[in-house]
């Protein structure tokens, strides 16, 4: 490779890469905690769910105890459940008979328990889960409109900026690079070696997850604006539509009464006989008890079964006749296969625990890829010909980003311990605890290993912090729940195992780095 | 080890225009070059791969403009690209 190539890639993969980390690092580590979102949902609620929680749920019940407040006729109500959990979200359309009274003509969106029929705001359902959901593409951030998201989203594009770079920069070495660790020597070595190494291994991971990502969260915005103003003419549900593989269907309104007793449960218990293998996971009911009423019931298959495809049946209710269904088995589109296969594969949840468990790891390992990147940075210039002030600032800019960096991960940790014991209730001030305890306490650590300006030290620290507190987080669980770790795995309460032992190994594997990380100076360089 | 600066772009003014070329100019490659297929092939199809594929020539694009020699010929290249694709549109769209 020409010289003149070589140090253009590697100085923009430097300058992009130091850019985004401190933000990428966020980034991962908090979304490394979200592939469990849904085992930590039910964790702090408490609420473990079996398998076919959502076929054995009652929807005649549910809508006769809904019908009390919101009086449904003439009202298209849909319940879809996202998460693995035992709340779904409840969607009512207005009333479309024109004679309706006032309060009727106006649409509702909550989240309904389907066990116990509570009906809770998006405030009260606020999790922990989704917390660090929502943290990992800042949406805290949107003060501006959708700032948040595009920040995080540019930073997944620039991301994959420096991931092409970066290849780039090692393409000539890369085999030898990969098999070459030097630990004894001095640290820039070590660092660029565990930056290589680690960095060719997490390669696919990686670019998975800075294209899916930018997909994801600017996809639609960033890159359709000019489609739609141009091929579009501005029509921005065209676009919509054009996008989504799911097709509108309305039925027209009768404003005749239906003279019959529906019962929904049968028709998801037929849908599950047209199907057995999907996954239920929505009832969408047009026209409540109007002559014309549909019940549309869809899910996914099983990832065994087929990794991209979903599937639904639609009824009409007065003569129980399948009026339109999407078969899972040979229904697939390229817009479908896309979004699943891009979502499957951001989301990792196409293998079970263990491939969460891959994930995981890979998650955590471009955590330290970006930290050794930083720290090559810093050591790189850290020498006589640098001048003094510029070495200051280095040092001075590495130092806060390993402050609020490292102390993500005890932080974390003390967010699940306060939520398990002080919060639960389902109060409207579960978003504002969980922000006030995560933010303040961030801060408030980060601004001490800033002041002490020892990287060393922060890193000690913070591993042993993080490893006590991980470990007092499946203990809290225990004496709030008294589903201690053995208890839960006999119930199979499995969600609410996996978290505790999920913090019992990070516990447990951050301790050990903690006793092997010695401050000893290498041989000067 | 810091890259030598021997092979960067040394004026401001050169590395501001070189960073627009690959941001600004290689997005509207992007969007142009998509927007061309569009009308050749099925509209949703083409919109849903601008979606991923996008980023992944978007930021090819950018590299390619870092590595050019002459920041104002990136520019005019990236340009007339776009005039090429624009032309296409305008000739080949249906209404």
């Amino acid at each position: 490779m020409a010289k003149r190539v070589y140090n253009i890639m590697f100085h923009t993969h430097t300058i992009s890469g130091i850019i985004i980390s401190a933000a990428l690092y966020v980034i991962f580590f908090t979304g490394s905690i979200s592939f469990l979102r849904d085992e930590i949902i039910a964790w702090e609620r408490n609420e473990p769910v079996k398998k076919d929680f959502f076929l054995q749920s009652d929807f005649d019940e549910l809508l006769t105890s809904i019908n009390e407040e919101y009086h449904l006729k003439g009202r298209d109500i849909s319940f879809v459940r996202h998460i693995e959990g035992r709340n779904v979200v409840t969607k009512i359309s207005p009333s479309k008979d024109t004679l309706a009274p006032k309060k009727e003509q106006k649409g509702a969106f909550f989240y309904t328990n389907l066990k116990s029929f509570k009906n809770v705001n998006y405030n009260q359902n606020y999790s922990l889960g989704e917390f660090f959901y929502r943290l990992h593409f800042f949406a805290q951030l949107n003060f501006y409109g959708r700032s948040g998201y595009l920040l995080s989203g540019l930073i997944a594009f620039f991301f994959l900026f420096a991931i092409i770079t970066g290849v780039i920069v090692h393409w000539k070495k890369v085999v030898p690079n990969f098999y070459l660790f030097r630990p004894k020597t001095k640290w820039k070595t070590i660092w660029t070696d565990a930056h290589v190494a680690l960095g060719i291994i997490g390669l696919p991971y990686q670019f998975i997850f800075a294209v899916t990502g930018a997909y994801l969260i600017i996809g639609y915005t960033v890159m359709l604006g000019p489609v739609q103003e141009y091929i579009f003419k501005g029509n921005s549900k065209a676009v919509a539509e054009a996008t989504s593989y799911k097709k509108n269907i309305s039925y027209e309104y009768k404003a005749k009464s239906l003279e019959k007793a529906v019962s929904i449960n049968d028709f998801v218990i037929k849908a599950q006989q047209e199907y057995p293998k999907l996954q239920l996971n929505s009832v969408e009911i047009f026209n409540y008890g109007d002559e014309n009423m549909h019940v549309k019931v869809g899910g996914y298959p099983k990832y065994k079964d087929n990794f991209l495809s979903s599937g639904n049946v639609t009824f009409k209710v007065k003569d129980g006749k399948i009026v339109n269904r999407k078969d899972p088995n040979n229904s697939l589109s390229y817009i479908e296969g896309a979004t699943n296969t891009i979502k499957r594969l951001h989301f990792g949840d196409f293998g079970g625990y263990g491939m969460k468990l891959i994930y995981l790891v890979l998650g955590f390992v471009t955590c330290f890829v970006i930290i050794s990147g930083v720290l090559i940075w810093l050591v790189a210039r850290d020498k006589k010909s640098t001048p003094n002030y510029k070495r200051k600032f280095n040092s001075w800019l590495v130092n806060i980003y390993m402050a609020i960096c490292l102390s993500l991960y005890p932080i974390t940790a003390f967010v699940f311990i306060a939520t398990k014991l002080f919060l639960y209730n389902n109060g409207d001030n579960r978003k504002a605890f969980i922000y006030q305890v995560f933010f303040w306490g961030w801060l408030l650590l980060s601004s001490i290993f800033i002041i002490k300006k020892d990287d060393y030290l922060t890193n000690k620290v913070s591993l042993l912090l993080g490893s006590i507190l991980g470990f007092l987080v499946p203990v809290s669980n225990g004496i709030v729940s008294n589903n201690w770790l053995w208890i839960s795995w006999q119930k199979e309460y499995y969600q609410i195992f996996v978290v505790d032992v999920f913090w019992l190994l990070m516990s447990i594997t951050s301790f050990c780095i903690f006793l092997k990380v010695k401050r000893n100076k290498p041989l000067k360089g | 080890m810091p890259a030598n600066k021997k092979y960067l772009t040394a004026s401001p003014i050169k590395r501001v225009t070189k960073i627009t070329a690959g941001f600004v100019g290689g997005y509207i490659v992007t969007e142009t070059f998509h927007m061309m297929l569009m009308t050749f092939l099925n509209v949703p199809n083409v919109i849903m791969t601008l979606r991923f594929f996008g980023f992944i020539l978007w930021a090819v694009l950018m590299i390619i403009a870092f590595l050019a020699k002459s920041t104002l010929k990136i520019w005019a290249i990236y340009i007339l690209i776009s005039l090429l694709f624009i032309t296409i549109i305008y000739f080949n769209h249906p209404s």
